[in-house]
């Protein structure tokens, strides 16, 4: 008891320290890319295809397909999943049906990534004949991405405080018009900040893309859907399990990309929630 | 629990049909699918890329699925060429017609299967067939090298091998137990190549084995092991592999195409490609080429087995030669079976 008092509080130190190590972990982490990366990244490296020979490797096509996913994954998962969450909180009646949703949908959240692959290649690839293109990988991350969005939509549309509701309902606005205009402007940010974890979470599995069946080679960038399936995190794990050297760095520049796309994606993000916050305000 | 998730599918495969609509490709080339073999991956990704380079609309796309894998997908539609390090079982090739598929069998190249240890084990040089069997084998006693051979150490052995979609464990098996698929199950199994290479030059004591050509890439980071199949120490060598004298355990790998994609320009030109260039390419990535003769028979075969699919897909009943590919027996059965080569059933 001789320390000052500011000093006497472990469990503040304790979070602090946390907090540090994983910025510091981070910055380690990123570092070590971009070094190992440097050696790789130029413009060709962002427009060439895959090859053998490591000089002239590249990830345009993975990097397209990458795009794709995220682009059918948000139009796929978002209506679906907000969707959801709205009827759940705003028009289900509370029954044992609506029950079992939640508890599927929050269950669901946790099961491993691998597992949607699975399923996915039975659902989308085999028995709708998808084929391993990008539509059936962009449908099986949507799957994916359901249940963190319907989890956090809900989460976000239940912080609305209940007066909101009853004030509206009170002046005689309709069940759509309560959410069109109080709930979905109030529950806004949150709902955004849900969808963007979600989108992290799909834009790096490798797994139930790779069970799906990915491109270790493809000479062209996907135009369309109907392109066979490739992405970063899939051409990561291939060059980062090929056992030459040299395919090391070209492993983390892809990392090192796939990271920047995910910021910026979560940046942008970042900035709605603020500009929504501010007009709600 | 049912009703809204229902509706969710309703409008996933309403989003769906939307993107299929809009999803047809608009130009270049038709998309070329290749799926199978890692031991013959090396080959079809030179020889892509070089076909990308002269052509550059084409548009190929690899997967490695392992022979097994590949020749399944390819019967499912869902790869046009399949590449195998072994040729298709009775098994598979009538599920692959049941569903109608019509296709040939051309072989590309020659690779032996390598055995391989860490560079710095210099403790054993040579193994012999039966003491293959008795490592790998189903009831495998051998746990440590000295219950090989006296006189070797007694470190644990860490063995590494093909997974059993691959053709190569496949046709390891078959030659070193004598039935196809009997092997001990206690190592480390996969289909990548790579994760081999990777599992015995990171362990003193491993033992592994894949598709000689993988070992180009790495002659400094694993050893391969001479193979004493009766008549002395012979390794892995193209020159070996070429002559013969690492039979029974070197095999031909082959592309697996279907007939009557074989009207489509994109598709026969980039086979046809794979034909000629595997020649030259066989060699620099590591395998030994076939017999000049060999090639040009499947050259001859791809243009006959061209004819007949434009008969066919013209649909002019009057063609001789759509008749002849309508047969009861076409002749890409002929090359399926090979009777040129027989196949090495007896390891003896």
């Amino acid at each position: 008891m001789t320390r000052p008092p500011s000093r006497r509080d472990p469990v503040g130190t304790a979070c602090r320290v946390a907090a540090i190590a994983l910025l510091v972990v981070f910055l380690v982490f990123t570092a070590y890319l971009g070094y190992t990366a440097s050696q790789v990244v130029n413009i060709d490296f962002l427009r060439e295809a895959s090859s053998g020979v490591a000089v002239s490797a590249g990830i345009g096509p993975a990097l397209a397909g990458t795009i794709w996913l995220l682009l059918l994954t948000a139009v796929l998962a978002l209506p679906i999943g907000i969707g959801t969450a709205i009827y759940l909180e705003e028009y289900a009646p509370r029954t044992r049906v609506t029950a079992v949703i939640e508890s599927v949908a929050a269950n669901l959240a946790g099961i491993p990534s691998v597992i949607y692959g699975i399923v996915g290649l039975a659902l989308f690839v085999r028995a709708l004949g998808m084929g391993p293109s990008i539509l059936a990988g962009g449908c099986t991350l949507a799957v994916l991405a359901l249940p963190v969005v319907i989890v956090s939509s809900r989460t976000a549309i239940r912080g609305v405080p209940e007066g909101l509701r009853l004030a509206a309902y009170g002046l005689g606005a309709t069940r759509w018009q309560v959410v069109r205009n109080q709930i979905l402007p109030a529950a806004g940010p949150g709902i955004l900040a849900g969808c963007c974890a979600a989108f992290t979470r799909t834009a790096g599995a490798a797994a139930p893309l790779l069970v799906l069946g990915t491109a270790t080679f493809m000479s062209f960038a996907p135009q369309t859907p109907a392109h066979p399936l490739t992405s970063l995190p899939t051409q990561i794990f291939a060059w980062a399990t090929r056992s030459q050297e040299e395919f090391a760095a070209l492993a983390a520049g892809a990392a090192l990309l796939l990271l920047l796309l995910l910021l910026a994606m979560n940046l942008v993000g970042a900035l709605v929630v603020r500009r929504l916050n501010g007009a709600s305000r | 629990m049912t009703a809204p998730g229902i509706r969710g599918w309703h409008a996933i495969a309403g989003s769906m049909a939307v993107f299929l609509l809009c999803g047809c490709a608009p130009d270049g080339g038709r998309v070329v699918v290749v799926d199978g073999s890692s031991s013959l991956y090396p080959l079809a990704e030179a020889v892509s890329e070089a076909f990308a380079r002269e052509h550059p609309a084409a548009r190929i796309v690899i997967r490695i699925s392992g022979s097994g894998g590949g020749l399944r997908r390819f019967c499912e539609d869902e790869a046009d060429i399949a590449t195998a390090s072994r040729l298709m079982t009775a098994a598979e090739m009538a599920r692959c017609r049941g569903k109608g598929r019509r296709f040939l069998a051309l072989p590309v190249a020659r690779d032996g299967v390598a055995m391989v240890v860490h560079p710095a084990n210099e403790a054993v040089a040579c193994l012999t067939l039966a003491e293959l069997g008795r490592i790998w084998g189903p009831d495998a006693a051998v746990t440590t090298w000295r219950d090989l051979r006296p006189a070797l150490p007694a470190e644990k052995v860490r063995l590494f091998g093909p997974g059993i979609d691959s053709g190569t464990f496949r046709f390891f098996t078959r030659v070193v137990v004598g039935r196809p698929g009997a092997s001990r199950t206690d190592y480390y199994r996969t289909e990548d190549d790579h994760l081999i290479v990777r599992g015995v030059a990171g362990d003193l004591w491993s033992l592994g084995y894949f598709g000689s050509a993988h070992h180009a890439a790495h002659a400094d980071r694993l050893r391969m092991l001479a193979v004493d199949t009766g008549f002395g120490c012979v390794l892995p060598t193209p020159a070996a592999i070429r002559d013969g004298r690492y039979s029974p355990l070197s095999r031909d790998l082959y592309l697996y195409v279907k007939r009557a994609l074989l009207a489509d320009r994109d598709v026969f030109d980039f086979i046809e490609h794979f034909v000629s260039a595997s020649e030259l390419l066989a060699r620099e990535t590591g395998y030994a080429p076939l017999p000049a003769a060999e090639y040009s028979r499947s050259r001859a075969l791809l243009s006959e087995a061209r004819s007949d699919a434009l008969g066919q897909s013209a649909g002019d009943p009057g063609d001789p030669r759509a008749l002849a590919g309508r047969g009861q027996n076409p002749p890409g059965i002929r090359t399926a079976t090979h009777p040129g080569r027989v196949p090495r059933r007896d390891p003896s």
